[in-house]
């Protein structure tokens, strides 16, 4: 019946009854625009194919949810953009010599396992992007750490420092000219992004500004150069486009601190201490698990209520 | 016959232990990592399901209610380690090196105890019998298929042949934990879903 | 009285007595049997190492007490070489392999046993194509990211880990060849 266009002439409501302009539809495609420089910078930089790659991604993403929904006989809601924002999310993450139908099936894993699977939108208890990326890391170990540069096999500034070898600078890292995931690299244009979202009251710049703040400081307490540290690897993406995500963050600001602290201080371990060169995927899932617990810690308190001895 | 039949539809649909009873989930997630393993756990546990059924049935007005829990697990225990030995014996290369620690542990295999507290403790022998057969053909079924789709997905094989191109690079996920997890999640929507349409279309 | 403790602990016993019966005659019957595939696989193993080797003719050897808790066994073959079971720690647990050496002290081939890396990348190592480096080594080996060498072994992609300890491996069961074996062997 949803998918039918009816002409109302009145809508019935309760008030309040003056009505955002905002929509999940506007919301995404927000998004979706802040990740525009970066994913353009990843197509000159790591050369035409990271066209396909976001292509099949999104493609694969929108057509997943689709079926799914037309299967399951619930109402089409691909209108909404987000299975489009979590295929480009996906891209971003992945490095860009990954074979094509790898990126399609982890497409479909993100929009049909852990989003569809749990309720669909909102219902998500992991942010769907990374949990895929999660997946294929460990489905396809080499695939998804062949880093390559135009077709060239280069390490990533996080491995170099890992293995030992050349780093490359910090003006590199800083712009993009770095090898990595796609959209990963350039932690100017992805600031630029995030700075555009926290200025459209997208996201709220708490918990990005907090989660760099720790892998900041701890970097240097775990003798690491912390302004390189957070130049490199996914931090830039992950706390201003992974972390905020709306359904798997803390409700409150005290919330997105806690969070915050919490990703900042398992990324920084697993960097400095682990056994993988990046630790920002497994920290923010780590902390979407923990974020009922989060929101139950910092529930505001009802005015007027009174605590029950 | 009819004892027979009920046994068996009991075991493999109604109750099958994996997707209905949801019992014995280790050894369900740690052997099916390929399909002759989720087959030959699957076979073990029969053999063991029918031999205590039937012994534990043939006793059931000899062994004293109060301690016969542990008078259970003694007869459970002899039977593991009977098929232990046999598997040593005779299949030492193959199933005995994959299976390794989940043999014995078989032992604690809830469907066992499960199977004689519920029916092998208050039923006649020839009953019990085809219930441990039925229980443990559900048992072999639930695990083989689940090795099948973990192993092709996983290792690119079936039953050790392969049979994903090699461009195919399997999802080495799937024949670890994780997959596991969400291979079997996945089975029992489907098998659930099934049975209530089954039940649903006796109903009309 | 039906339950008393005397009653049910005769009842008990009765039950474990023939149990244990049962389990007595299967272990008669499968002991031999047993007994001969574990000798059976474990010739095998090092009979593979040592191509062209007569696996009857191998004789278990007492290791030097200085190496013994990296060198689990030694297999000798009389006038052809001897068979190494060596452990050292990999990745994500002990690597147990199978070095063979020849009378001259030339590796002739490696095996791993046993291990718990990572499927897909230290898992590896046991592929022709890993294990195949290490025939024809002599002296003590590096393990390198480039080609092999003489004395360097190309380690596998993703997996240095696990590449430098079967590389250990070896050079703790050369380095027993050409320390305690090699004297004996000369005065053969």
């Amino acid at each position: 019946m949803a998918d039918e266009k009816k002409k109302v002439l009145y809508h019935l409501s309760i008030s309040p009854h003056i009505r955002a302009r905002h929509s999940t539809t506007s919301i995404m495609g927000e998004v979706l625009l802040a990740l525009m420089p970066a994913a353009l910078f990843s197509v000159f930089y790591f050369g035409i194919r990271v066209l396909l790659v976001i292509g099949v991604c999104m493609a694969s993403s929108v057509l997943a949810e689709w079926i799914w929904q037309k299967c399951t006989k619930q109402p089409v809601t691909i209108q909404d953009l987000s299975a489009c924002v979590t295929g480009l999310l996906l891209a971003m993450n992945l490095p860009a010599s990954i074979p094509l139908w790898m990126a399609a099936i982890g497409s479909v894993f993100a929009i049909i396992i852990v989003k569809q699977l749990f309720g669909g939108i909102g219902q998500n208890f992991m942010n769907p992007a990374l949990t895929a990326r999660c997946f294929m890391l460990v489905a396809w170990s080499s695939a998804m750490t062949n880093f390559t540069v135009q077709g060239v096999s280069t390490a990533t500034p996080l491995t170099l420092i890992q293995t030992g070898g050349e780093l490359p600078s910090l003006a590199d890292c800083f712009l993009g000219t770095i090898s990595g995931s796609l959209g990963e690299t350039s932690a100017l244009l992805l600031l630029l992004g995030g700075l555009y979202l926290c200025l459209r009251g997208i996201i709220d710049w708490t918990l990005p500004a907090v989660y760099i703040a720790v892998v900041f400081i701890l970097s240097y307490c775990f003798g690491r150069d912390g302004l390189y540290e957070i130049m490199s690897g996914g931090l830039m993406l992950g706390a201003f486009f992974m972390a905020t995500d709306y359904t798997t963050s803390p409700m409150t600001r005290k919330g997105r601190i806690i969070m915050g602290i919490g990703c900042g201080l398992i990324t920084a371990l697993i960097r400095s201490f682990g056994g993988y060169p990046e630790g920002v995927s497994f920290s923010i899932l780590l902390m979407n698990i923990c974020v009922p617990l989060i929101d139950r810690v910092t529930m505001p308190k009802i005015y007027g209520e009174v605590k029950s001895k | 016959m009819s004892k027979l039949m009920s046994g068996l539809k009991r075991g493999i649909i109604e109750e099958n232990p994996t997707f209905v009873q949801v019992l014995g989930m280790c050894p369900t997630l740690a052997t099916t990592t390929s399909a002759i393993n989720g087959l030959g756990m699957g076979l073990s546990v029969t053999a063991v399901l029918i031999c205590s059924n039937l012994a534990i049935s043939a006793l059931r007005k000899v062994i004293p209610n109060k301690i016969r829990i542990p008078a259970y697990i003694i007869i459970i225990a002899t039977f593991v380690t009977v098929v232990d030995l046999l598997l040593q014996a005779f299949f030492y290369d193959s199933l005995y090196q994959a299976l390794g620690l989940y043999i014995p542990l078989i032992v604690v295999n809830c469907i066992i105890l499960g199977r004689a507290e519920a029916f092998a403790s208050k039923n006649d022998p020839i009953s019990s019998l085809f219930d441990g057969l039925g229980m443990g053909l559900g048992f072999t079924l639930a695990l083989t298929v689940l090795g099948i789709i973990r192993e092709i997905l996983g290792s690119g094989s079936l039953f050790g042949i392969q049979i994903l191109p090699d461009a195919v690079t399997p999802a080495v996920i799937m024949i670890m934990a994780p997959g596991g997890f969400i291979v079997l999640g996945i089975l029992l929507a489907l098998f659930n879903h099934m049975r209530s349409r089954m039940t649903q279309r006796k109903e009309l | 009285m039906k339950d008393s403790p005397l009653r049910l602990g005769i009842t008990l016993f009765i039950i474990a007595g023939i149990m244990g019966l049962i389990l007595g005659g299967v272990n008669a019957v499968t002991k031999d049997l047993i007994a001969r595939k574990i000798d059976e696989v474990n010739r095998a193993a090092y009979g593979a190492v040592l191509p062209g080797v007569d696996t009857t003719s191998l004789e278990s050897m007492e290791v030097d007490d200085a190496y013994a808790d990296r060198i689990l066994e030694i297999y000798q073959a009389p006038e052809y070489g001897y068979a190494f079971r060596v452990s050292t720690q990999g990745y994500g647990g002990a690597v147990v392999i199978a070095v063979g050496i020849d009378v001259s002290g030339t590796v002739t081939g490696i095996q791993i046993l046993e291990h718990s890396e990572t499927p897909g990348l230290g898992a590896n190592a046991s592929n022709p194509s890993f294990t195949d480096q290490f025939i024809g080594k002599t002296e003590t080996l590096t393990v390198v990211k480039g080609e092999a060498s003489a004395n360097t072994i190309s380690a596998i992609s993703g997996a240095t880990i696990t590449s430098r300890s079967v590389t250990e491996s070896v050079n703790t069961a050369l380095t027993y060849f050409q320390e305690i074996l090699k004297g004996g062997a000369d005065n053969v």
